[in-house]
């Protein structure tokens, strides 16, 4: 009976997942918002009908470049962007997301690249969307146990950043859902010692690579985790092992660049390595508290913070299976940084998975260990934002002297439950918090639900 | 499943062999499938096709950024009524031949519009009587709903 409740209970939040990120997709975030969602899906597709990748870049080192109007939804009459440079063969990142996007929709029937729109194109990105819910689970599960991997992959089923994010044709969402199968391979084969598994982890890290380079972090991640967490003398082979497979797989972008014309790939390669570095110094600080994603399109998301204050809580807890977070997250800050170009959104969207899982845990320790005045702070943000969210300032007045009255005393009885250990009070504050995230996670999914067009224009927060 | 050192690097070794066996077979199948890569010309049938999703051409038009194109713009204006009009700015780089029925065409295309049959279009105020004439960068064509003239459109305060 226990069983099955808990696979109804994963099944709902994929299910939810699903409809969140299928609810408005191509509608939000607006077409337009990047190019480069056209650019992958005309790369995968001309790869398709015509055996050649064309691409939008600008990049210098290109040989061919032709400037023209491509309208796609219409899109240059609501995006000022002059002709688009096209580039060919494109080598900007690795073609994976391309034939994935642009094949969906050359089987769904487009003739050119002017006819691939993102309804049909961004409906791949819907299904990896929720497989990655349904592998933030089996990380969390397979790492942390049942309940942490239901509140992980709830808030990583209904987060706005997440849910709207993850539709856009960009790498990074194909690299999420193969980082985090590469994690959980890894995860097992350092439970198991199971050498397959192993090889699937390094067959997984590969794979990431081929839809965007930053997927070096899956690489990077597992690597360092056998170094750490590997007890036996042997981890240098299975070490090697590891690069091996994953670096072979990762190699056929380079066979593919030899292919169709190895100067002009090692051009474009030293070329990106010379990109502007628009991130800048404050890159960090933009990073734990941002939640645009486009410019000045801001998102009420309040999990992204607690991700990062349950990252610090984590630095602080003696349990070595904190590293199979830790060290991800820690490798894909470095690619981060180092690779760092534009301040986009997207590029940050790796960090997410690992950030709801890290709150997953801490929460669930938090509630284990019945420290409540954490707790209220950790859930008090989430359940601020989806609130406000959902409710405008001035219809919030109505329950106004509720929360000033409710909140300060919730703080001093949980203050005196956790200081006199009264177990009544903590008892009932175990369930307040509860509560409190639940509440957060329904107004979360109802804002993303509502989140269609014409709030993209209207909603500012 | 244990495995020893030397039977995990023979099933690697094995792994990589297969691999790029089976890599350089597709590379082999490829190369010789797109011979003629190297030749590859960007036609425009890979790019798009015109069709038309509206019919007035009023509804909508290109939000080009002169910045870009500001050495090789051109404006293509539709006028629908005296105070319904389009202004389209594109840049010529973009379509092979400079004659007036290829800029009006190209902006056609890109909005997906159709222009009338009865609607009369003029290069720099002047009357349009042969579509092949030559046209240069930074002038602009103004095409007219029946009924609608320049002086309407132009002599507004």
């Amino acid at each position: 009976m226990i069983k099955t409740i808990k696979i109804v209970s994963v099944l709902i939040i994929v299910i939810l997942a699903f409809n969140l990120r299928y609810k408005n997709f191509y509608e939000v975030p607006i077409s337009g918002s990047s190019m480069d969602e056209y650019s992958y899906s005309w790369v995968g597709f001309s790869l398709i009908k015509n055996g050649y990748p064309v691409g939008l870049s600008g990049l210098p080192g290109y040989k061919n470049i032709a400037r023209r109007y491509v309208n796609s939804d219409l899109v240059l009459n609501k995006v000022a962007s002059g002709p688009l440079p096209l580039n060919y063969p494109w080598f900007d990142h690795p073609p994976a997301l391309g034939l994935l996007t642009g094949g969906f929709a050359y089987i769904k029937g487009a003739q050119n690249l002017e006819d691939i729109r993102l309804q049909v194109a961004r409906q791949p990105m819907v299904i990896l969307g929720t497989l990655s819910v349904l592998l933030v689970f089996i990380l969390a599960y397979v790492n942390f146990g049942y309940m942490v991997a239901i509140i992980s992959s709830a808030i990583y089923a209904v987060e706005p950043m997440t849910v709207i994010g993850s539709r856009m044709i960009q790498g990074e969402n194909g690299v999420i859902p193969f980082m985090l199968l590469s994690l959980i391979f890894i995860s097992i084969y350092l439970k198991s010692n199971n050498f397959h598994k192993l090889i699937w982890s390094g067959i997984f890290a590969g794979i990431s690579m081929l839809f965007k380079l930053s997927g070096v972090v899956s690489v990077i991640a597992c690597l360092v985790l056998i170094l750490l967490l590997d007890k036996k003398k042997s981890k240098l082979v299975d070490a090697f092992s590891l690069v091996a497979v994953s670096l072979s797989i990762a190699s056929l972008f380079g066979i593919y660049g030899l292919f169709y014309d190895w100067t002009t790939f090692k051009n474009i390669i030293f070329s990106n390595a010379s990109r502007f570095y628009g991130i800048g110094a404050d890159s960090i600080y933009r990073l734990l508290a941002r939640t645009s994603i486009v410019s000045n399109k801001n998102l009420p998301d309040g999990w992204i913070l607690v991700g990062w204050m349950s990252i610090f809580s984590l630095l602080g807890i003696k349990n070595k299976k904190k590293l199979l977070i830790i060290i991800p997250l820690l490798a894909y800050l470095i690619v981060y940084i180092f690779f760092g170009s534009y301040l986009y959104f997207w590029y940050t969207l790796p960090f997410l998975p690992l950030l709801a899982i890290a709150s997953g845990y801490v929460i669930q320790k938090i509630i284990i260990k019945k420290q409540l005045i954490k707790g209220v702070f950790l859930s008090i943000i989430p359940l601020g934002v989806g609130i406000s969210s959902i409710i405008s300032l001035s219809y919030f007045q109505v329950f106004a002297l509720y929360w000033r009255i409710i909140l300060p005393i919730l703080l001093v009885l949980f203050f005196i439950g956790e200081y006199f250990k009264n177990k009544k009070v903590t008892s009932i504050g175990q369930y307040i918090i509860y509560f409190c995230l639940l509440t957060a996670l329904i107004a979360n999914s109802i804002f993303v639900l509502k989140f269609g067009i014409n709030s993209w224009y209207s909603f500012s927060w | 499943m244990k495995v020893k050192n030397s039977d995990k690097l023979k099933i690697i070794c094995k792994y990589i062999g297969v691999f790029y066996l089976f890599t350089g077979i597709v590379y082999l199948f490829l190369n010789n499938r797109l011979k003629d890569r190297k030749s590859f010309v960007l036609q425009d049938q890979i790019l798009y096709n015109y069709k038309i999703s509206d019919n007035d051409p009023c509804t909508t038009s290109i939000l080009d950024d002169p910045q870009q194109s500001e050495t090789s713009y051109f404006k293509v204006n539709f006028h629908c009524g005296i105070n319904k009009s389009k202004y389209n700015t594109f840049s010529l780089d973009a379509i092979k031949n400079h004659t007036a029925r290829s800029s009006i065409d190209e902006v056609l295309r890109i909005n997906q519009i159709k222009l009338p049959n009865d609607w009369s279009c003029y290069y720099e105020r002047n009357l349009i009587t042969d579509y092949n004439q030559e046209i240069v960068y930074g002038r602009t064509i103004d095409c007219f709903a029946p009924g609608i003239s320049v002086a309407d459109i132009y002599s507004k305060p």
